[in-house]
């Protein structure tokens, strides 16, 4: 481009005139304020989830796991009424509180007064559980991520939890106020009680042992995953007229998975991915050894201390009887020892043994700690101390049960014996030394 | 030119007219809540209380939960009945509409403080008082109305010691008792030290405010009965007395109030509130 200096000299004119023109320019501001846009885009959001004629199905996950489903009816005054998968009672008489939306950093909906949501939130554990002054990390403020005249994507302001809501039909909304949310988990109880070892399997054969937990409200999956046994853990809100929706589809393997279904015809659990859907299977035997799951899928074993639990041993039941003995004569009387709890630290490799003390209703711990190397399939035990003032305080007494697990190290499996799931443990090295209780 | 650029800069600029948004305040559609409230508190004493959940009213970094709306109206009928009106009877019109904060704050919850304690309420410059834990309040849990209204009697309390100074003496009737640790002591360990509750131990004006919550609320005779104790000594019951003294003088010196007057009309207000 050619440059001259007359061009150059009248720019510069334009440049300095220019702005005392514009300063003095009187035209009117022509665009849509902010404050206005602000409103009408409340405004319109109101209008969305008032006008839906039949309510919203609700999947809200909690920052704190696990996942919940509702129906919402929200009306154009400002209330809401609810249902909620969170017990037999919020899931069939609804409950009417009051809702607005409010410009914080983004446009939100508040959910203003009392109502099933803030179950969830509650800090106070009597409540609902969880964690004083945080329950279970939910929310009752979101923020709106992503509109569509079907589905709202919001995100808790607090906790960052997530709340969708897929606009509802007729049927379902019918379903819902007829009492679906508890047919859905009577149904999936139902399905608990008959299954003591289900699983599903992908395309390529690969097994994925499966754990429904109705409390937490989760769906943990256990597989091998290049050698090492791998956990993944899923909430689920209950939906519609039969579907859990998980809080996050599942690629594993070949395995997709995006929620769980009912099936209406054989009334059956499935997985289900679009129109795929996988069964899920039955096994009379346990999947994976225990000793790959016992931290992973199975906190516990819970032996009884009071009685004889059918499948001991004579030395620890001599061993044990010992113990209550010494113990009994120790504290307070009417003091009953009803449990020795067996958890492991697999991280740490710390086996902790917690005999539960019982006075009046209240329950005591006393924790004790082994460390442990494998050798094979055992574990080799060294008494490393009690952990605390009630495990220091019955420590003597406790002497002969603690002893018992040093001799060649310990074997752990399961016990099918039993319509229960037990599991035992038996001494390598010192005949006789075998326990069992329920595993959990 | 100049005259040229005035002319042209003085044509009238007309301002937006769309409001900003929640300006004003926010606005619903109006329930019986909102009516009753109106009714009884913003008409008479020009008192808001906002029980719809605004976390920018609250300590928004913390967890806490909206009220019950079936709680609302029992507890500032509480409100009413054994705070407002007692003053009201005992000091006149002028006095409570004068002082009475402003601004109520209700939330479902108590506050959560990591150090275990919970907040229950608390007042900010005469202006506001928040009212926490309130889903657990029932009007015939004695108990439970007394918390309440302790908290209320206690804020309240704050405002008025924030108008109107403490003598000065009072923070050297047992300066070192005060720890900012003082929720490691219980009520009992206040008393032999000559303090009403273990929370009067955080400092002077929670001292002042306590001795004044504790004989309206809690009356004389629970008063008369911690220094009655055996396990509290000469000297702190001397502190004891000395400090009720000094409320009742603080009363009628600065606002001219009858404090056993109030105390009587307090515990006759609580007693008809709870009855079933």
């Amino acid at each position: 481009m050619s440059f001259t200096g007359k061009r150059f000299i009248k720019k510069t004119a334009c440049a300095v005139l220019l702005p005392l023109v514009l300063a003095c320019s009187t035209d009117e501001f022509e665009g849509v304020r902010p404050d206005e846009r602000l409103g009408a885009t409340l405004e319109s959001y109101e209008q969305l989830l008032s006008g839906a004629q039949h309510g919203w199905k609700a999947h809200l996950y909690p920052a704190g796991g696990g996942g919940y489903g509702f129906l919402f009816r929200f009306n154009d005054q400002n209330r809401v009424t609810m249902l909620a998968d969170i017990s037999t009672e919020t899931g069939s008489s609804a409950k009417e509180s009051s809702y607005r939306l409010k410009a914080a950093l983004l446009p939100s909906l508040y959910f203003d007064t009392y109502s099933y949501i803030h179950l969830l939130a509650d800090p106070d554990p009597s409540v609902n559980g969880g964690e004083p002054g945080w329950g279970r990390y939910s929310d009752f403020e979101f923020a709106f991520v992503s509109v569509s005249p079907d589905t709202i994507r919001l995100k808790g302001n607090l906790s960052g939890s997530r709340l969708e809501l897929i606009r509802a039909d007729a049927g379902e909304a019918a379903a819902y106020a007829g009492g679906n949310l508890n047919t859905i988990r009577q149904q999936v109880a139902d399905f608990l009680q008959g299954s003591r070892f289900s699983y599903l399997e992908d395309a390529a054969g690969t097994v994925f042992s499966t754990a429904l937990n109705l409390d937490t409200k989760t769906l943990s999956l256990v597989y091998d995953s290049a050698g090492s046994i791998t956990t993944k853990t899923v909430g689920l809100a209950f939906s519609g007229h039969n579907e859990l929706v998980l809080s996050d589809t599942l690629r594993l393997g070949r395995l997709l998975v995006d929620r769980l279904r009912i099936n209406s015809q054989s009334e059956e659990l499935e997985a289900v991915w679009g129109q795929q859907s996988y069964p899920f299977w039955q096994s009379d035997r346990p999947l994976f050894p225990l000793i790959q799951l016992w931290g992973i899928q199975y906190e516990s074993i819970r032996v009884p201390m009071e009685v004889a639990e059918q499948g001991n041993g004579t030395e620890f039941d001599t061993r044990r009887a010992a113990f209550l003995q010494q113990a009994r004569a120790m504290l307070a009387p009417g003091t009953t020892f009803p449990e020795m709890r067996l958890t492991v630290d697999r991280s740490d490799e710390l086996l902790f043994v917690n005999q539960i003390i019982r006075q009046g209703s209240s329950n005591f711990q006393a924790n004790f700690v082994f460390s442990y190397t494998l050798d094979d399939d055992r574990f080799v035990l060294r008494y490393e101390g009690p952990a605390d003032g009630n495990a220091t305080l019955i420590e003597g007494a406790y002497v002969p049960v603690l002893e018992g697990f040093l001799y060649g190290g310990m074997r752990f499996d399961y016990d099918l014996q039993t319509d229960n799931l037990r599991a035992w443990g038996e001494s390598s090295g010192l005949p006789g030394f075998k326990f069992v209780g329920t595993l959990q | 030119m100049l005259v040229g650029l005035g002319g042209a800069c003085n044509k009238t600029e007309t301002l937006p007219d769309d409001p900003i948004l929640g300006l004003g305040g926010e606005t619903w559609a109006k329930g019986p809540i909102d009516n009753w409230l109106e009714a009884e508190f913003l008409t008479p004493y020009n008192i808001e209380v906002k029980y719809k959940w605004d976390p920018y009213e609250l300590n928004y970094v913390r967890n806490l939960v909206p009220i019950r709306e079936d709680k609302v109206e029992p507890v500032m009928a509480a409100v009413k009945q054994i705070w407002i009106t007692p003053y009201e009877v005992v000091a006149g019109e002028t006095f409570i509409k004068t002082y009475v904060p402003k601004q109520f704050v209700l939330a479902g919850s108590a506050e959560y403080n990591s150090d275990g304690t919970v907040v229950l309420g608390q007042a900010e410059g005469g202006r506001k008082v928040l009212l926490l834990r309130l889903n657990r309040f029932e009007q015939s849990d004695l108990a439970e109305v007394r918390q309440l209204l302790h908290t209320i009697h206690h804020e309240f309390a704050h405002i008025l010691h924030q108008t109107k100074m403490y003598p000065v003496d009072w923070k050297a009737l047992n300066p070192e008792w005060y720890t900012a640790t003082w929720y490691n002591n219980t009520d009992a360990d206040a008393h032999r030290q000559g303090l009403i509750s273990a929370y009067a131990k955080s400092s002077p004006d929670e001292d002042f405010v306590e001795t004044i919550s504790f004989l309206l609320v809690y009356g004389q005779a629970y008063y008369d009965a911690v220094i009655a104790k055996d396990d509290v000594p000469e000297t702190a019951k001397a502190i004891l007395r000395r400090k009720q003294v000094m409320v009742v003088e603080y009363f009628s010196r600065n606002f001219g109030i009858d404090f056993s007057a109030l105390q009587r009309e307090t515990q006759a207000a609580i007693a008809e509130y709870v009855q079933p």
